[in-house]
């Protein structure tokens, strides 16, 4: 009995580190990717329970978060294939909760933010995966299972709606033409 | 238009949610598990019930005894919760390693047997599999009967990182095992010269189209679960033992 208390109070002592130590890396990722602070919640919620839902031995911090990342990424993709036609017609029905800027610094994150959101879900993983998590090409292309052509398309698509969309009305516009 | 540069200052500085709640991963995890250990206890006992039918069939008049013993702890329900309750103790053998985690340090077979891995000293790369043996050894004093898998689980590994592991479904029969003091049997084993993933551990089994590993020095080691017919001579509770033994090195040369 002595033998299974330990495993068990292995598993649970790296989910309480992981989550002290790098919860908030974890949402702030989730986030990020799904562009919905209230899916960001679920998602990690979600992905350390199926991390550590499955029996397995010798996770560390490192390894457990990898796993967790990767939980993300996939139930994400997952469940933005199922929404995708969804998405596309719930402006019509719903404007989203938006705070006027306060300065221009901050203006420039919510329409980051914003037009991250309406990019399509491999498209703003592979800017998340890019310029938030600092991965290659390569390195992008191995995560998501698809080409690194497909990877630089899809980074060319949504820079290429981040910047058009964030041109249209702000001084950036004057600048880049 | 920002820069990628301001891409990324504002992706870092971007306003997050509240982190998770720990207590609640740790419940949800606890009753996702449940269900796995069970299944995995009930396997066992389903593939020793399995066996025992075999050994019945073509051996009854042989070995009585032991057919109608293994029977009784699979079937009966006096002694089938001890044999199930045992398993939930760790992962199964071909889980005991994950991609990308360190090799798992494992105690010595509380039965004395100790499993050595014999494959050729070098192999080529690439993605086929790379066919094999393991030694099961009995090191102890007295005779070990029991039940175990046909395959045995192999890990490749290097500065104690697991770069593989064996996957997914294992076609290798149940086999039964006498090995007296000093005796050994061979089984089945092979192994894939690829690279594995963290994220390939959260599927059944991994892909199909993983990258071979470059050529060099491997570690390999095995591991397999061994169900023996009779209590352990220290009075414990039966129960599956986990078997593994040294690494050995193989060359993967291109």
């Amino acid at each position: 009995m002595a033998s299974r208390a330990g495993d068990s109070a292995r598993w649970e002592d790296v989910v309480t580190r992981l989550v002290a130590e790098r919860g908030d890396a974890l949402t702030r990722y989730a986030y990020l990717i799904s562009g919905s602070r209230d899916d960001a919640s679920d998602l990690v919620q979600d992905a350390l329970v199926k991390t550590f839902g499955r029996l397995r031995n010798g996770l560390t911090i490192a390894s457990a978060e990898a796993y967790v990342r990767r939980a993300i990424l996939n139930t994400y993709l997952d469940s933005g294939r199922r929404t995708s036609r969804w998405r596309r017609i719930a402006h019509l029905n719903a404007a989203p909760e938006l705070e006027e800027p306060r300065d221009e610094q901050t203006g420039a994150r919510l329409d980051v933010m914003r037009e991250l959101e309406r990019l399509a879900p491999r498209e703003r993983a592979c800017v998340v995966l890019r310029y938030y998590e600092d991965l290659k090409v390569d390195d992008i292309a191995e995560w998501l299972g698809i080409s690194p052509g497909a990877v630089k398309r899809y980074l060319s698509d949504a820079l290429g709606k981040l910047a058009v969309t964030l041109t249209e009305d702000g001084e950036d516009a004057h600048r880049a033409q | 238009m920002p820069s990628e540069s301001e891409l990324r200052d504002l992706l870092a500085s971007a306003d997050a949610p509240p982190g998770p709640d720990a207590r609640l991963v740790i419940a949800r995890s606890r009753r996702r598990r449940l269900p796995r250990q069970l299944a995995a206890g009930a396997v066992s006992v389903l593939a020793v019930a399995g066996i025992s039918v075999v050994a019945i069939q073509t051996s009854l008049t042989s070995q009585p005894p032991t057919t109608v013993t293994m029977l009784d702890q699979s079937t009966a329900g006096g002694a089938a919760p001890e044999s199930a309750d045992s398993t939930i103790k760790r992962a199964p053998a071909d889980r005991l390693n994950l991609c990308e985690a360190p090799v798992a340090e494992v105690a010595p077979s509380t039965l004395g047997l100790q499993l050595d891995v014999a494959f050729p000293p070098t192999a080529p790369v690439g993605t086929q599999a790379v066919a094999g043996a393991v030694r099961l050894t009995n090191t102890g004093t007295g005779t070990v009967s029991g039940t175990t898998a046909g395959a045995a689980a192999i890990t490749v590994s290097r500065d104690g990182v697991v770069l593989w592991h064996s996957n997914g479904p294992m076609d290798a029969p149940v086999r039964t095992i006498t090995l007296a003091p000093g005796e050994s049997v061979e089984l089945e084993a092979s192994f894939v010269p690829v690279i594995c993933s963290a994220g390939d551990d959260l599927s059944e089994q991994f892909r199909p189209d993983l990258p071979p590993l470059a050529a060099g020095d491997y570690a390999l080691s095995a591991a397999i679960d061994f169900l023996p017919d009779a209590p352990p001579t220290d009075g414990s509770t039966p129960g599956l033992d986990l078997v593994t033994g040294p690494r050995s090195t193989i060359t993967l040369v291109g």
